[in-house]
């Protein structure tokens, strides 16, 4: 399979927003997507009117029967001509650059706004906790077993040191150089460093993941903005981003019918072959990721999935400050799921755009040109990757 | 209904009402398909291989090995006694499963080690199935 999809209409990011992340009580998940969309409609220099596109996923504390027609409402966004709600988990953010991708293509809508917004720290029950650990599994035969969402990714974790000779502190170092560059990003929670010891010594909450291998839970919305390359040319506030390769995987939903680790990575690393095809790129052109890290181990086995290193490789491939800035390949530049703040993977697009606009002041990557962005849903149960680049 | 004081007791729906009646009578049955032979865990109404609907059921060994683990320390719900086992464990018949590991200091479990099936009552209609070293 060829795909000449993204040459036949060039689609670019030409607008990001962010609200403040963290611990903010008292707004709702409909008022943090309003607040994000803003954002990135002015990021844009466009006008609410320009947007004929929208797609949003899914709000943790508030049910919402069609969401993406319910936020847009909400914001009084019309015309709209293409609109969905996605609900793949983790990997639905990045996955919303290629619904949008595809309804510009379609000539269905030029203009796309993406937004997410959620308080799942301050707005979620321990009900709704407790809710949302049982989505993660089947409800017969797993559930009753009381998996925890750290402990799908544990479970991941035990059998790839087993495998391969992982160990416990090259998973430390990811939380550590992630911690790095979250303590050079404004809007990011976590402010104090992070040693190998610290990770160490932190509570084990999923044997083998300590507290500092896991991901936050935070408030907060954010929003990107995609437009056909047409569209694009008309907005002069910054240099578009384009979109070169992207796609998807999956091998299975509850972590019991998962394949073995090699299998499963295989099949990423073949999604991602596809992907790198279409931006007609290799690995080694790659300046930067910004990798979907619900945990450490996810961070891992994604580097090794996208295929930066070899299956197996990656314990070694975090180490020396490889995946830090000034190292071979920065990873998570804004401090990731684990550092910054939990939003399903939106802020890391928005850092992608962030540095390849070169406007990742403090902690850009010298000449980035192409990035890579990946997403991640369930316990590792579907996969997306984006390869953006400042080059058309 | 399960209170706060059990841990979630399994409903039954149509593809799993067998499986469960087993449970009740020791027996960790799992579907085989009569057109390719395909042995299925978690029960289904169709072949993941061939999408027969011509399933039918056999009695399973019971024993099998771990192929991983992780020892919880935060419990999915306050009924949960930490620090328990959860762990993944592959049958003679060729299938995985997701279990507790029981019967033993939460340390000693390993990759690859040894288990077979045992199954705790929890209500008058429902025993679940859980592993234990060999």
């Amino acid at each position: 399979m060829s795909s000449d999809f993204l040459n036949k209409t060039k689609v670019c990011l030409v607008g990001i927003g962010e609200t403040e992340q963290g611990k903010i009580p008292n707004k709702t998940s409909l008022q943090f997507h309003s607040e994000a969309a803003k954002l990135a409609i002015e990021d844009a220099g466009i006008s609410k009117s320009d947007i004929n596109g929208v797609i949003t996923a899914f709000s943790f504390v508030d049910q919402t029967f069609m969401h993406c027609t319910t936020f847009a409402e909400y914001m009084g966004l019309q015309p709209k001509f293409a609109f969905n709600s996605m609900a793949i988990g983790g990997s639905t953010a990045t996955w919303m650059i290629a619904q949008a991708a595809l309804y510009i293509n379609a000539g269905l809508a030029d203009v796309v706004l993406c937004v997410r917004g959620d308080n799942t720290l301050s707005g979620l029950t321990s009900d709704g906790m407790v809710a949302l650990i049982k989505e993660m599994s089947h409800l017969e035969l797993e559930y009753p077993y009381g998996l925890m969402t750290p402990g799908g990714y544990g479970m991941l974790a035990q059998r790839h040191m087993h495998d391969y000779g992982t160990k416990s502190e090259q998973l430390a170092q990811i939380a550590v150089s992630t911690r790095k560059h979250a303590l050079l990003t404004p809007n990011a929670m976590m402010k104090k460093p992070l040693t190998i010891d610290d990770v160490m010594n932190s509570m084990v909450i999923c044997s083998p993941l300590h507290l500092f291998d896991c991901c936050l839970v935070s408030d907060g919305g954010g929003a990107f903005i995609v437009a056909s390359e047409e569209k694009a040319k008309t907005m002069t506030k910054n240099k578009p981003v384009y979109l070169r390769g992207l796609a998807q995987e999956s091998t299975h939903q509850y972590i019991s019918q998962a394949p073995d680790i090699d299998g499963l990575l295989t099949n990423y690393r073949k999604a991602s072959d596809k992907a790198f095809n279409m931006a007609g790129l290799e690995r080694k052109d790659i300046d930067v990721a910004e990798i979907y890290d619900c945990f450490t181990i996810t961070t891992l086995m994604s580097i090794e999935g996208v295929g930066f290193c070899g299956i197996g490789e990656g314990g070694s491939f975090v180490e020396n400050g490889n995946i830090e800035l000034g190292g071979g390949l920065p990873v998570n530049t804004h401090g990731g799921l684990l550092s910054q703040a939990h939003l399903g993977g939106m802020l890391h697009i928005n850092e992608a755009v962030r540095q390849l606009r070169g406007q990742a002041d403090g902690r850009q990557v010298p000449n980035a040109k192409n990035c890579v962005v990946t997403g991640n849903g369930g316990l590792f149960s579907a996969q997306s990757i984006a390869i953006l680049s400042n080059e058309a | 209904m399960s209170s706060t004081n059990t841990t979630p007791v399994p409903v039954p729906r149509p593809e799993t009402i067998h499986f469960w009646e087993g449970c009740k009578v020791g027996e960790f049955r799992l579907q085989k398909c009569n057109s390719c032979g395909k042995i299925i865990f978690y029960p289904r109404a169709i072949c993941t291989e061939c999408m027969s609907q011509d399933l039918s059921w056999i009695k399973s060994t019971g024993k099998g090995q771990v192929y991983t683990f992780s020892i919880h320390f935060r419990g999915a719900t306050p009924a949960f006694k930490t620090p328990y086992v959860v762990a993944l464990v592959d049958l003679e018949e060729g299938v995985r499963v997701m279990t507790n590991i029981i019967n033993c200091d939460v340390n000693d479990v390993k990759i690859g080690m040894n288990v077979k099936v045992t199954f705790e009552s929890l209500t008058d209609e429902i025993s679940l199935p859980k592993f234990e070293p060999v």
